[in-house]
C-alpha cells in the first residue's frame, strides 16, 4: 500500500516544490516574462493550445510524422538487421558503410532531406525513419548474434532447417535487445521530427517552438515542450508495456547496446 | 537379450585386467579396435545401432591444430546401453557432436543402423549437458520441438507428449515454462524431448552434469527405468564412474586429450539395478577397477 502511495506522492511533492521554486525565483529576482514565463502563463498557453484548439494541428502533425517515421524506420531496421545477422556475405558488402553512416550525426542530414523531400510531411517522415533506424538495427544484429549457441545446436541436432531456427529461436532470443532498441528509438524519433521542423516546416510542435522565438513567446515554447514530453513519455510507456507483456520469460532489465 | 542380462552373475568383468603394466592400455586399445573391425567386416555393422570406425577429429585454430579425438572405434548394438567415460576435456563431447551430425570427423566414419551418417538424423535423439529448453515455450511445446523441426504434424504427437510427460513424472507441468522448473525437472523435459519422435538411438552428453549430487543419482535410476521401458540403444557420456557402472552394459574408457579409447569394461549386474546394487562389494570393486585406470 505504502509502495503505491509513495510512487505517486513523492513525485507530486517534487513537482509542487519545483513549481514553487520557479514562481518564487521569478518574484524574488524579477525575471522578465520573455526570459522565464510564470507557471500560470504556461498553463494559459496550454489552455489556449488544447482547449481553444490552436495547438491541435501542430500536435497531430508531429505525432503523425513521429509515429509513421518510427514504424517505417524500426520495421526496416529489424528486417535489414535480421538479413545482415544471418548472411555473412551481405554483411561483407555493406558493413563498412553501415559503420560510416552510423558514426555520422543524422541530424546534419536534415537540410539535405528537406532539399530531396520538400517542406512538407515527407521530409519529416524520412528524417524520423533515418534517425530511428540505426540503434534498432545494431540491437537487432547483436540480439540475433548473441543467441545461445547451445540452443542453435540443439535445434540442428533435431534436424531443424535454418529458417525454422531463425523464426523459433533467434527472433525470440533477440527480442529483449530489439525492445531495448525500440525504446531508444522513441526518444530519437522525436528529436528527428523536431529537427526537421526546425530546418523547414509550416506545421508541427518544433515549428511552433521556432515560431514562438519571433515574438519571444516563451510561455508557448514551454507549452510546446511539454507536449513533446507528453508524446515521449506515452510512447516509452507503450513500448515498456509491450515489452513486459510479450517478453514474459526475460525479467532482466532491458539491455542497451546502442546509445545513439 | 534382456533375459540373459537379468540372469547374469552380479560381477563386473574388465576385458583387460593388467592395469598396472604400461602395455595394458595399448593392448586393450587394440582389442577395441579389433572388435570394431570384426563387426565392420562381419556385416554385423548393418545391424549395429552405431559404428564409429577409426574416427579422428582435429580442430584447426590460430595456435595450430588440436587433436580432440584420436583414431576412435566403437560399436553400440541394438538395445545396448554403452557409456563413454573420461576426464573433462578428453574429447567425449566432440565425439558426441560428430555422432549427432553437428560436426564432420577429420578422418574415419560414423554409421548409424548401417547407414553412413552425414548429418543430423531423425532416428537419433539427443539429450544435452544443459537442458537447452526454449524459455519462451511451455513444457509441452518444448517436448514437441523435434516434431515441428521434422515438419511432422504435432497434433499426431500430442498424446505421446502426454505419455512421455507421465514417464518423466511431469504430468502436472505440461503448461509450465522452463523458468518455473528446477534443474532436474528441466533435464527431464530434455529427456522427454529426445524421445518424442521415437528415435532408435539415444545420445546423452553428460545429461546430469549440471545437477546436484542427490538429484543426479535419482535421475540415473529414472533413466534406467525409461531405458528398460523403451528398449532404445543408448550412447551415454559421463565423467562419473559410479553413474557409468550403474547404468551401462558396457563402458568405454577414454584417455585425456587427445581422446582415445583405452579400456573396455563389461558390466553385467542384473537389471533393474537398485540402490542395493550400489552397496554390493562387486559394485564397489567394479568402480574401483575403473578408478585405477585414471589414478595410478
Amino acid at each position: 500500500m505504502f509502495e503505491r502511495v509513495s510512487s505517486f506522492l513523492y513525485p507530486a511533492i517534487t513537482f509542487v516544490m519545483l513549481i514553487a521554486a520557479w514562481q518564487l525565483s521569478i518574484d524574488v529576482l524579477h525575471v522578465p516574462d520573455y526570459i522565464l514565463p510564470r507557471p500560470m502563463m504556461v498553463l494559459q498557453s496550454l489552455k489556449a493550445g488544447y482547449i481553444d484548439g490552436e495547438f491541435w494541428p501542430h500536435f497531430l502533425f508531429t505525432l503523425r510524422s513521429t509515429v509513421s517515421g518510427y514504424m517505417i524506420g524500426c520495421g526496416c531496421a529489424i528486417v535489414v538487421g535480421a538479413v545482415l545477422a544471418e548472411s555473412p556475405t551481405f554483411e561483407k558488402f555493406v558493413y563498412p558503410y553501415v559503420i560510416a553512416l552510423q558514426s555520422m550525426p543524422k541530424v546534419a542530414l536534415a537540410p539535405l532531406i528537406i532539399v530531396w523531400f520538400g517542406y512538407g510531411f515527407a521530409s519529416k517522415l524520412v528524417m524520423v525513419a533515418l534517425i530511428c533506424f540505426f540503434p534498432l538495427f545494431v540491437n537487432t544484429v547483436v540480439g540475433i548474434r548473441q543467441t545461445n549457441p547451445a540452443l542453435i545446436n540443439m535445434m540442428k541436432a533435431f534436424s531443424a532447417p535454418s529458417w525454422f531456427i531463425f523464426v523459433r529461436v533467434k527472433l525470440f532470443a533477440a527480442a529483449g535487445h530489439i525492445f531495448a532498441g525500440l525504446q531508444i528509438s522513441i526518444v530519437l524519433s522525436l528529436i528527428g521530427a523536431v529537427v526537421a521542423e526546425f530546418v523547414a516546416s509550416s506545421e508541427g510542435l518544433g515549428w511552433l517552438i521556432q515560431a514562438s522565438l519571433a515574438n519571444f513567446n516563451t510561455a508557448q515554447m514551454f507549452a510546446a515542450l511539454l507536449s513533446l514530453v507528453f508524446i515521449g513519455v506515452v510512447g516509452t510507456r507503450v513500448i515498456q508495456g509491450l515489452h513486459s507483456r510479450l517478453i514474459f520469460w526475460d525479467r532482466s532489465p532491458s539491455r542497451t547496446t546502442a546509445a545513439s | 537379450m534382456r533375459e540373459e542380462r537379468m540372469s547374469g552373475q552380479a560381477t563386473a568383468r574388465a576385458t583387460e585386467t593388467a592395469f598396472d603394466q604400461s602395455g595394458a592400455a595399448q593392448s586393450t586399445e587394440t582389442n577395441i579396435q579389433a572388435g570394431t573391425a570384426a563387426v565392420v567386416a562381419s556385416g554385423e555393422s548393418s545391424a549395429a545401432a552405431l559404428v564409429i570406425d577409426r574416427m579422428s577429429v582435429i580442430y584447426r585454430s590460430s595456435r595450430g591444430p588440436h587433436k580432440a579425438v584420436d583414431n576412435a572405434s566403437m560399436v553400440v548394438r541394438p538395445g545396448e546401453f554403452v557409456s563413454i567415460l573420461g576426464p573433462s576435456g578428453c574429447g567425449k563431447s566432440t565425439l558426441m557432436s560428430v555422432v549427432a551430425g553437428l560436426l564432420k570427423p577429420t578422418e574415419g566414419t560414423v554409421s548409424i543402423f548401417g547407414e553412413r551418417a552425414k548429418g543430423p538424423r531423425s532416428d537419433v535423439g539427443v539429450v544435452f549437458q544443459q537442458a537447452t529448453l526454449l524459455p519462451w515455450a511451455n513444457v509441452t511445446d518444448n517436448i514437441l520441438i523435434p516434431i515441428k523441426a521434422l515438419r511432422r504434424n504435432d497434433r499426431d504427437y500430442a498424446q505421446r507428449a502426454l505419455e512421455l510427460l507421465d514417464l518423466v513424472g511431469l504430468s502436472q507441468f505440461a503448461k509450465h515454462y522452463p523458468g518455473e522448473l528446477s534443474g532436474g525437472m528441466q533435464q527431464r523435459v530434455g529427456i522427454a524431448r529426445a524421445l518424442i519422435h521415437d528415435p532408435k538411438l539415444l545420445l546423452m552428453d553428460e545429461p546430469f552434469a549440471a545437477l546436484d549430487a542427490m538429484t543426479r543419482e535419482r535421475m540415473a535410476f529414472e533413466l534406467q527405468d525409461i531405458w528398460l521401458a523403451s528398449g532404445k540403444s543408448v550412447l551415454f557420456i559421463t565423467h562419473s564412474i559410479s553413474e557409468a557402472v550403474l547404468l551401462s552394459d558396457r563402458i568405454l574408457v577414454m584417455s585425456a586429450s587427445p581422446g582415445r579409447f583405452i579400456h573396455e569394461v563389461s558390466i553385467d549386474f542384473p537389471r533393474p539395478r537398485t540402490v542395493e546394487t550400489m552397496s554390493t562389494s562387486a559394485y564397489a570393486a567394479a568402480c574401483g577397477d575403473i578408478r585405477k585406470m585414471f589414478i595410478h
